[in-house]
């Protein structure tokens, strides 16, 4: 086996021996903030894939959020609950018939996602078809916005804007960190593959690759179609995390938060995604007491001060379109020891 | 001829852009195993009329026959796999990836695993993998570029970006090969290397060239076969000798005055 399969396999290991761990002894507060991380690193995964690596610019992903979130929430809430939640309109059929048991989260998670590719598929066939750019974006946001309107008005499905609580609280550690684990293998194979070089060439020269064989569309549909699988993943374990779950949860701001998130990371950088997920998890809660302090929404302000610090100093993100390696990490720690080095046999 | 001999008939072809005719009423054959050259001043509709045959302008009207099959209108992807490769007058090539994955996106449009194998990835997937690599590296080393391979294609000298590029359009395996002025924005020296390269090529792997091209002694030394247009207008065909003593090729080279001169 070659040494960074090694490490990758010692990494992954490790990682599952600190979930086992933190489930049940970390702080839940800091439970808390990971969980988030792993939740906006794995819908930025997805976001990256088409807005970074094909470079078509959808504004789409909190729509698909949106549909994941109330799938799966309507698929594990439990029977008692949705009686007291639907009060005004009856809850519809089949919801009201059935609900899954604990067992069946993963199958509801999937659900969630299933039907966000499914949406995705009917809005990408004519807007990636015809649509490029600004246009698309447009779209993709139009999209957004109907399911928005859309989640306010089915009161049978989504109980409105009021919303419904009193969600079990499924998912913990092993739930987000175990699905952003397994996207974003799927993601990084997917990128280095040679579907994931046809995705590249779009990106770089959408007339180049199209006179070389490629089908334009159909790749620009694939990238969007598993970006959409995250975030209706993503949605749906957010919805199990928070335990309520709203049409305001999933409005434009889930949009403008994985934007800043993949535009940090790096657009293209599935690595990057995932640590910048992270960091913006830690640094949206550590400017809480901004809030509190001074006045409510004052910690988007500094938040994107912060940001446009980082896009001076660092112009292309934090990784680039580069991802992260172990090479990178061993010749950093190699040049490192060779500095200690030489200093103290110096002195 | 027979019906067989061509592989591509470019019958009345005519594109206009609002009220601008950019070409009239074009009418073309070329045979198997041809090189055939299309030269005009700038402006004059050699690039619209590549863009007609490999499908990025439907034409107003007229039809474009490869093969003996009917491919007016269809999309450029599709074009690319019955058999037709292009270059571009302006280098298009996917500047940030390396020279050997600009040469595998070729490939790419005629691999069997589905993108779940390659997600996997499936043994049959990292097999196909391997071997497009293999047809990669032997294809560069075609042109004469082995050694670049892991190179970004954006960082390489423009004469070499301009062998990625013709290496890229190989890779999809043509059977007729159209360079948009291969020689652009190079030195005489440089331009007559190309043209022994495009010779090669032609050679090595069995193909018929139709090859754009915007100055004249560039095309002379290689294409027993030359048609001029001028304002879309076809005006000459002919050897190189027909060509050169042509008074409508003179006039629409260097105007009236020379020809009185």
């Amino acid at each position: 086996m070659k040494p960074n399969r090694v490490l990758t396999l010692v990494f992954l290991l490790g990682l599952a021996i600190f979930i086992w761990w933190a489930d049940a002894n970390l702080d839940r507060f800091i439970w808390r903030v990971l969980n988030f991380g792993a939740i906006y690193a794995l819908a930025a995964v997805g976001y990256t894939m088409i807005n970074g690596v094909t470079g078509q610019f959808s504004l789409g992903p909190h729509g698909f959020m949106l549909l994941g979130g109330y799938l799966t929430t309507l698929l594990m809430l439990p029977l008692h609950q949705k009686r007291v939640v639907w009060l005004f309109t009856p809850l519809s059929w089949p919801f009201n018939q059935f609900t899954l048991p604990h067992s069946g989260f993963i199958l509801a998670l999937i659900a969630g996602g299933i039907l966000a590719v499914l949406a995705a598929f009917f809005v990408g066939i004519p807007a990636l078809r015809a649509l490029r750019g600004d246009y698309l974006a447009i779209a993709t946001f139009g999209f957004g916005e109907i399911l928005y309107v859309l989640a306010c008005n089915f009161m049978g499905l989504t109980n409105g804007p009021m919303g419904i609580k009193g969600i079990p609280q499924y998912t913990d550690l092993k739930w987000s960190m175990g699905a952003l684990v397994i996207l974003t293998y799927a993601a990084v194979r997917l990128k280095n593959s040679s579907y994931g070089r046809a995705l590249r060439a779009i990106r770089e020269d959408e007339l180049a690759a199209e006179s070389m064989g490629i089908n334009v569309f159909r790749h620009k549909l694939l990238a969007f179609l598993f970006s959409a699988f995250c975030a209706g993943v993503a949605g749906g374990l957010m919805a199990t995390l928070i335990g309520t779950i709203t049409p305001d949860l999933f409005r434009f701001f889930m949009t403008f938060y994985l934007l800043m998130i993949i535009v940090l990371g790096g657009l293209g950088s599935i690595s990057g995604a995932v640590v910048a997920g992270f960091i913006f998890a830690a640094i949206f809660e550590a400017l809480r007491f901004v809030d509190t302090a001074v006045v409510p929404g004052m910690r988007m302000v500094v938040f994107a001060v912060l940001l446009i610090l980082v896009m001076l100093f660092f112009r292309r993100g934090l990784f680039g379109r580069e991802e992260f390696t172990w090479d990178w990490i061993l010749r950093g720690v190699k040049r490192a020891w060779r500095w200690a080095w030489a200093r103290t046999s110096g002195s | 001829m027979g019906q067989n001999e061509w592989i591509l008939r470019l019958q009345n072809l005519t594109m206009k852009f609002g009220g601008l005719v950019a070409v009239r009423d074009f009418s073309m054959d070329i045979a198997y195993g041809e090189l055939v050259g299309l030269i005009g001043p700038n402006g004059a509709g050699k690039t619209t009329i590549f863009n007609m045959i490999t499908g990025h302008y439907p034409p107003t009207s007229g039809r474009v026959v490869f093969e003996g099959r009917d491919i007016t209108g269809l999309p450029p992807w599709q074009v690319a796999r019955l058999g037709i490769a292009r270059t571009f007058q302006n280098i298009r090539l996917c500047r940030e990836m390396t020279a050997l994955e600009n040469v595998l996106i070729s490939f790419h449009p005629r691999i069997k695993s589905s993108v779940f194998g390659a997600i996997l990835p499936s043994f049959r997937y990292l097999r196909e993998e391997r071997k497009m690599r293999e047809r990669g590296m032997e294809l560069l080393a075609a042109v004469g570029l082995e050694k670049w391979a892991n190179f970004r294609a954006g960082a390489l000298p423009y004469g070499l970006q301009r062998r990625v590029e013709i290496a890229r359009a190989l890779a999809t395996e043509p059977k007729l090969f159209l360079l948009d002025e291969p020689a652009a924005g190079m030195n005489p020296a440089e331009a007559a290397d190309l043209m022994n390269f495009i010779r090669h090529i032609r050679e090595t792997f069995n193909l018929t060239i139709f090859l754009i091209e915007h100055v004249m002694q560039v095309v002379m030394g290689i294409c027993p076969r030359i048609r001029v247009i001028d304002f879309g207008v076809s005006i000459a065909e002919g050897t190189p000798e027909e060509i050169k003593s042509n008074p409508k090729v003179i006039e629409a080279y260097l105007g009236e005055e020379a020809l009185r001169a």
